[in-house]
């Protein structure tokens, strides 16, 4: 039969047992806290741009073109006058479309051999969704691209 | 499911005899070991399980290719979130190991642990102390700032002094003649992949051996008296190393890493210098022609290595009269002589 | 000191450790603001590379030297019919295409017109760079000259 002090005892050991173990899991918590912080990046807020893209001539009239900037990829179509800028990243797996002008589709996207028609919609393939279409203004023979862009992660 | 339950579990999966299991935790240790002074064994380990995670974390942003090298050590230290924490505490603790590993290497030569059959243990310390210089120097080597490579480059330079096989060692060191974007790149596998796994190696036999044997008892010594390892020692362990967390971080927290600047290769800085680990080499090379100091030095690593038989070839010369402790400690002593006096200057 | 005190240590010197890491968070949070304040905002200039690395290709092959520091003009050059300087850059935009700089970066101009007929042949020209300036750093260094633009109210020397 156990005394009272024996269970006093007891209780007295699984206090010390018990503050060391919340004691020593809260700082190992601690550590691995800021070292989590540590490596997690530092991704930079996205910010709505208008971006000056390219040269309004450098658009063939009723071509395309892909114009790869340090903030991202835009496809630039010449639709009878009419210039129309949408991401050049296709939605399925994020490779680079190109251009392709063929009767049923003008983008096309290698990986996967997704199509895109001159607004952007799937014509044949795994793509889930339209391309990303973004709002253009050409002024002073410069096309320019409203974006929302980040800017680019800081390395060595 | 009953804790007796899990436990089987793994007992059927993992076969180790309990008695192996408990047999290290149930060791009794000599009550010598409850004085401060012995507390510095178990300092390098920590130390260096630190330097292990802290290192790791660091290489997840340096790049190891010049002028890209300073730049990313920038990042680090004045970008990143915690990056000057995480740089600090490397820092910091490469000086601390270096500490310990001094204070205990002191502490066994003070007690002659060496003592047969006790001989290859302190040579594995000894060569761990070794490595551990060996990583103080290409760390240093991977800041890029103006004193670290200069002093990459006067460092190698000393290699080049052996006779005959000078030459090669420094090619093979530097990877090429002069130091050049390839140097970087060796001593920087130097640090985290050879010395590791030297380290290691090392590291297990020593600690093996230390376990096998049992601690040295002390000479005329003939108490006894003894604590069990766990939990005593375990908990003893934890409070020093505790204590020792406690003040990096203290340290690092009032006194935040800086940079230099960055590295000239066509401009030697006025004051160069390496670190004061270094400073009774720096010194004594100072002093002496060249290839003196380099055959000084090795014989100086030499002794130190086969100390053991070298104490007992000094007892047969001449017993009772501890020679060995005598020509030790000036040994130790000269070359802390040499460390104040580059200090002070 | 029994083991239950022992433990009771451990535990505490765990805890000021974590009072510790705490400090660290606030120092890190302090230094982070500072840091913020100081980082250009992000504006549409501040996102082409293309034209950082055309200004460092204008400067290695010593473009400045004659044309003047990022194109402005402003160097002698004697009897040029460019008002007796090397004509600056800030205006390449409206009178050339990307194709047309490329052509004369890569010949350059032999033979410099001279203002006085009767007067000394100006001593600069421009040599041809065909061998020294292409792919990417050709690229580069168009765009960068293309986005070149006079101060307003500055007069400048004349683009011909």
């Amino acid at each position: 039969m156990k005394t009272a002090s024996e269970d006093g005892l007891k209780r007295r050991d699984f206090l010390a047992n018990l503050a060391l173990a919340v004691a020593g899991l809260l700082t190992l918590g601690g550590f691995a806290a800021r070292f989590f912080a540590f490596l997690y990046p530092d991704v930079p807020p996205e910010k709505t741009l208008e971006v000056p893209v390219i040269a309004r001539d450098q658009i063939p009239a009723n071509g395309g073109v892909v114009v790869n900037l340090p903030v991202g990829h835009v496809a630039l179509i010449d639709v009878r006058g009419e210039i129309r800028a949408f991401s050049a990243v296709c939605t399925h797996l994020g490779c680079l479309i190109t251009w392709q002008p063929t009767s049923d589709h003008v983008w096309y996207c290698p990986c996967h051999k997704g199509k895109y028609d001159t607004e952007g919609r799937v014509v044949s393939g795994p793509p889930p969704r339209p391309l990303t279409r973004y709002p253009v203004s050409v002024r002073e023979g410069r096309v320019y691209v409203t974006l929302k862009v980040r800017q680019p992660m800081e390395s060595a | 499911m009953s804790a007796a339950a899990i436990r089987r579990w793994f007992a059927e999966r993992v076969p180790i005899p309990p008695e192996m299991l408990r047999k290290p935790l149930k060791e009794e240790l000599p009550t010598h070991l409850k004085t401060w002074l012995w507390a510095f064994g178990g300092t390098p380990l920590l130390f260096f399980f630190i330097q292990v995670a802290t290192g790791i974390l660091l290489t997840f942003y340096y790049v190891p290719y010049p002028l890209h090298a300073y730049e990313s050590v920038r990042q680090i230290t004045f970008s990143l979130r915690f990056g000057w924490f995480v740089r600090g505490i490397h820092q910091a603790a490469s000086q601390l190991m270096f500490v310990a590993v001094l204070m205990h290497m002191i502490r066994v030569f003070a007690t002659r642990a060496f003592r047969p059959p006790r001989e290859l243990t302190w040579v594995f310390g000894v060569s761990l102390f070794l490595v551990t210089m060996g990583f103080a120097f290409t760390g240093y080597s991977l800041v890029y700032d103006q004193l670290s490579y200069w002093a990459t480059t006067v460092g190698t330079n000393m290699i080049s002094e052996v006779p005959l096989l000078g030459r090669p060692l420094l090619y093979l060191m530097r990877g090429g003649p002069d130091v050049n974007p390839n140097t970087l790149s060796r001593l920087y596998d130097f640090h985290i992949g050879v010395m590791p796994t030297l380290f290691v190696m090392l590291i297990v036999a020593h600690i093996a051996l230390v376990r096998l044997h049992g601690v040295a008892p002390l000479e005329g010594d003939s108490d006894r008296k003894t604590y069990p390892f766990f939990p005593d020692h375990v908990l003893r362990e934890a409070a020093v190393g505790l204590v020792l967390l406690l003040a990096v971080v203290v340290y690092v927290v009032l006194s935040p890493p800086g940079l230099g600047t960055k590295a000239d290769p066509n401009l030697t800085p006025a004051h160069i210098r390496p670190e004061w680990y270094f400073f009774p080499s720096y010194r004594w090379l100072k002093m002496v022609p060249v290839q003196v100091g380099l055959w000084t030095s090795v014989v100086f690593v030499l002794s130190m290595l086969f100390w053991p038989w070298i104490d007992a070839g000094l007892e047969r010369l001449a017993p009772g009269k501890k020679l060995g402790v005598l020509i030790g400690t000036a040994g130790w002593l000269f070359t802390l002589c040499l460390l104040v006096w580059e200090a002070l200057s | 000191m029994t083991i239950r005190s022992q433990k009771y240590l451990v535990a505490a010197l765990s805890l000021a450790l974590l009072a510790a890491l705490g400090a660290v968070g606030s120092v890190d949070a302090k230094r982070r603001a500072e840091l913020m304040k100081t980082r250009a905002p992000l504006t549409a200039g501040a996102l082409n590379p293309q034209l950082e690395r055309g200004k460092l290709v204008f400067a290695k092959f010593g473009c400045n030297a004659c044309h003047g520091a990022g194109g402005v003009g402003g160097v002698k050059n004697i009897n040029a019919q460019t008002g007796g300087e090397v004509n600056g850059l800030l205006r390449v935009s409206e009178t050339y295409t990307r194709e047309e700089l490329v052509e004369r970066i890569r010949n350059g101009v032999p033979n410099v017109d001279k203002a006085d007929p009767t007067g000394p042949e100006p001593p600069l020209h421009m040599p041809p760079y065909k061998d020294l300036v292409g792919g990417q750093e050709m690229q580069d260094l168009v765009g960068y000259l293309m986005s070149l633009r006079p101060q307003a109210g500055e007069a400048k020397s004349e683009a011909w």
